[in-house]
């Protein structure tokens, strides 16, 4: 099953060189969830995330004479997507450093409903994620939330696999306190 | 605590031995702080491995496509990636280039005073020249030059009008260099000799002193 | 952990060798970088072992040769930009290695300060740095042949930015065979190492716009054997630009470039001398709204 959507891939990336506009909207829709919302955890905003995740489609489309076959078209749209949110990030300068991070909260009150709790524990595990920079939030997402082992995760961001573990294990052990500052606690 | 603290992320990495997982499940039993951190560390990946997945708009894809290079006018795809693409993030050429057109305009109006007209000068003394960098930015609030021959701090430049100056003493040789625009937008002189890849996904302006 | 203790050994000893060292005091102005660094470190998010790894580090970098000055920007701009302590040595590490294989460290520092003052990541410009620094490895033989076959080379300064340039045109692609056949083709035209540089850069420059390394080699290549100069050279980069503003692609203008190289270069002008002679200032004017605008350089006919 995995060949043939490898051999599939390399397919439409042919067409696509030969301008085929059709195979490269196949490609879009396979890995636009992936794109967008590896966007939004790494920017924390719906719109910056849809705008971010579509240029770096458009990137690819202009950069695919460089696309090596025989490598994942998702490795390589990985890259371009996390080169994309350190820009914006970079300009924004938005982290929040270590010190706020006392001050992070849900943004709402206390809600006795099931649903209403869900919700601002979702909220507020973008809210801690964003209070991490940006190296331990990109390792964090391509573990353990996109589920990728760490030599691919090398392989995209250029980083070893030894100081991604380092980030990893720092970023982890700052997300904890970050969640259980903000009181949030399960069973 | 510190092996264990090892163990436990080895654990979360999902590399754990036979050996690691039997001292993990002493130390969860015997040790209430390697608990309570394993427990906290859990849950924080818990949350991240359950995280809900954000779907993107309807139109996405339409979007994409529709701002995508047309097959009828391959020459824009490359135009437009030059003026828009990441790269220009860091150059903001696209914004050079509007003040650039801006200033040739005015500059039609002025011909008739050419110092107005900038150019990059080089007086020669016995070793040293002194070799005048300009660059037009009238929006600019600060412009800054920085390259190899100060270890890329930035040196701030003199604005005159809508042009921004500074003046140089280098030993002949080849330099590369960059201004920075407001502190943060990094630009490839456009008035360069000659440019050259950075070695991060942007470019340098290259300049020859008398050589 | 066993790092630790060993840090805090050093450390002492670190201590214990300052301490004879201020006594003479001759000193004294090179242990400014390190309280300097020591500061800046003081301001990060470094634990107190952390700093002292990094300072040993940075210590040994300038007891194996490399400026003060440069290892105290390296290790302040890491730790304002906010580079872990795995980053930190890392850097350190890799410019001491550069020293100890007896490669210019120039061209490493260069990168290192470079990307920390434009706020790449930092573990971007190690990787980035890195990559030179292998690249290097590959180019200082292919250098060192070019001068024993007799290029000419004024000094350590034209071997150490022939050796930078040859390595960014490997980067970007081009295999070391090619590097060398461009090597052989300006020897053959007696061009300087200096010359050899600018060639390669251009090359390198090329590869890097978008042109495949095949395209960028024998562009380069036709513009040798046409005695091409290093200004006719930085001509076809602004071409290039100019094309490129303009919308054409990179490997359509590099087709359009090796015609006129080819027919006997309509485009830039002769101003040939491979030695590298040239008169006149660096840069053209600062309007840049267009090709033919350039100053001091060829401009297109």
């Amino acid at each position: 099953m995995m060949t043939d959507q490898h051999t599939d891939e390399g397919e439409l990336i042919r067409k696509c060189r030969d301008n085929d506009a059709d195979a490269y909207a196949v490609l879009v829709d396979r890995y636009k969830a992936m794109a967008y919302n590896v966007a939004y955890r790494m920017t924390g905003d719906e719109d910056t995330a849809k705008d971010l995740a579509q240029e770096s489609f458009i990137s690819a489309y202009g950069a695919l004479k460089q696309f090596r076959f025989g490598s994942k078209f998702s490795s390589w749209l990985y890259s371009i997507v996390l080169n994309k949110c350190r820009d914006f990030l970079r300009l924004t300068k938005d982290t929040v450093s270590t010190d706020d991070i006392a001050g992070i909260r849900p943004d709402k009150g206390p809600n006795p409903e099931q649903a209403a709790s869900a919700r601002q524990d979702r909220d507020l595990l973008q809210q801690a994620l964003n209070a991490l920079s940006g190296e331990y939030r990109e390792v964090l997402i391509m573990k353990h939330i996109e589920g990728l082992d760490y030599e691919e995760i090398a392989g995209i961001t250029g980083a070893s696999v030894p100081a991604l573990k380092v980030r990893a294990h720092r970023g982890r052990e700052m997300l904890r306190t970050v969640l259980e500052q903000a009181g949030v606690s399960h069973g | 605590m510190d092996k264990s603290r090892e163990i436990i992320h080895k654990i979360l990495d999902g590399e754990t031995g036979e050996e690691d997982r039997k001292f993990a499940a002493q130390g969860m039993e015997s040790d209430p702080e390697m608990r309570e951190e394993l427990t906290g560390l859990m849950n924080a990946v818990r949350m991240l491995e359950e995280s809900e997945r954000h779907e993107p708009p309807q139109s996405f894809t339409a979007d994409v496509m529709k701002r995508l290079p047309s097959a009828a006018h391959p020459a824009l795809a490359g135009f437009r990636d030059f003026l828009f693409g990441s790269r220009v993030l860091r150059w903001n050429m696209a914004a050079a280039l509007a003040t650039a057109v801006l200033v040739v305009a005015a500059l039609a109006l002025s011909m008739r005073t050419p110092s107005l007209i900038p150019v990059h000068h080089a007086e020669t003394t016995k070793d040293a020249v002194t070799v005048r960098l300009t660059f037009i930015s009238p929006e600019a609030r600060s412009v800054a030059v920085a390259g190899d021959f100060n270890k890329w701090r930035t040196d701030a430049m003199q604005r005159t009008g809508g042009m921004w100056t500074i003046e140089l003493k280098l030993k002949p040789g080849v330099y590369t260099y960059s201004f920075i625009v407001d502190n943060t937008t990094w630009v490839a002189d456009p008035g360069a000799g000659s440019y050259q890849d950075d070695g991060f996904g942007s470019r340098n302006a290259v300049m020859r002193v008398n050589i | 952990m066993k790092k630790h203790r060993t840090v805090r050994l050093q450390g002492v000893l670190v201590v214990f060798a300052a301490c004879l060292i201020s006594l003479s005091g001759t000193a004294a102005a090179e242990q400014g970088y390190i309280d300097r660094i020591a500061k800046a470190l003081e301001a990060s998010r470094l634990t107190k072992a952390e700093q002292a790894e990094v300072r040993v580090q940075a210590e040994t970098a300038v007891k194996a040769g490399i400026p003060s000055e440069d290892v105290e920007l390296i290790a302040t701009r890491a730790a304002d930009r906010g580079a872990d302590a795995e980053t930190h040595i890392r850097l350190l590490h890799l410019v001491l290695s550069v020293k100890q294989d007896g490669l210019p460290a120039g061209p490493v520092l260069d990168r290192i300060e470079q990307g920390l003052s434009k706020g790449v990541s930092p573990e971007r410009i190690a990787a980035a740095s890195e990559r030179l620094a292998e690249k290097m490895t590959t180019a200082r033989p292919l250098v060192d042949g070019l001068v024993q076959k007799g290029m000419t080379a004024k000094g350590g300064g034209d071997r150490e930015a022939a050796i930078s340039g040859t390595a960014r045109a490997l980067e970007k692609g081009l295999p070391p065979e090619t590097v060398s056949a461009i090597g052989a083709l300006v020897h053959e035209k007696r061009g300087s190492l200096r010359y050899f540089t600018s060639v390669v850069d251009t090359a390198a420059y090329f590869a890097g716009s978008g042109m495949t390394a095949e395209t960028a080699a024998r562009l380069v290549r036709h513009a040798v054997e046409k005695g091409y100069g290093e200004r006719d050279l930085d001509a076809m980069v602004r071409q290039l630009d100019g094309e490129m503003k303009h919308g054409t692609r990179a490997e359509d203008a590099a087709a359009r470039m090796d015609r006129e190289t080819m027919q006997g270069g309509a485009g830039a002008g002769r101003q040939g001398v491979m030695s590298g002679q040239g008169s006149g200032s660096g840069a053209g004017s600062g309007r840049g709204a267009g090709p033919g605008m350039g100053g001091a350089g060829g401009p297109r006919r």
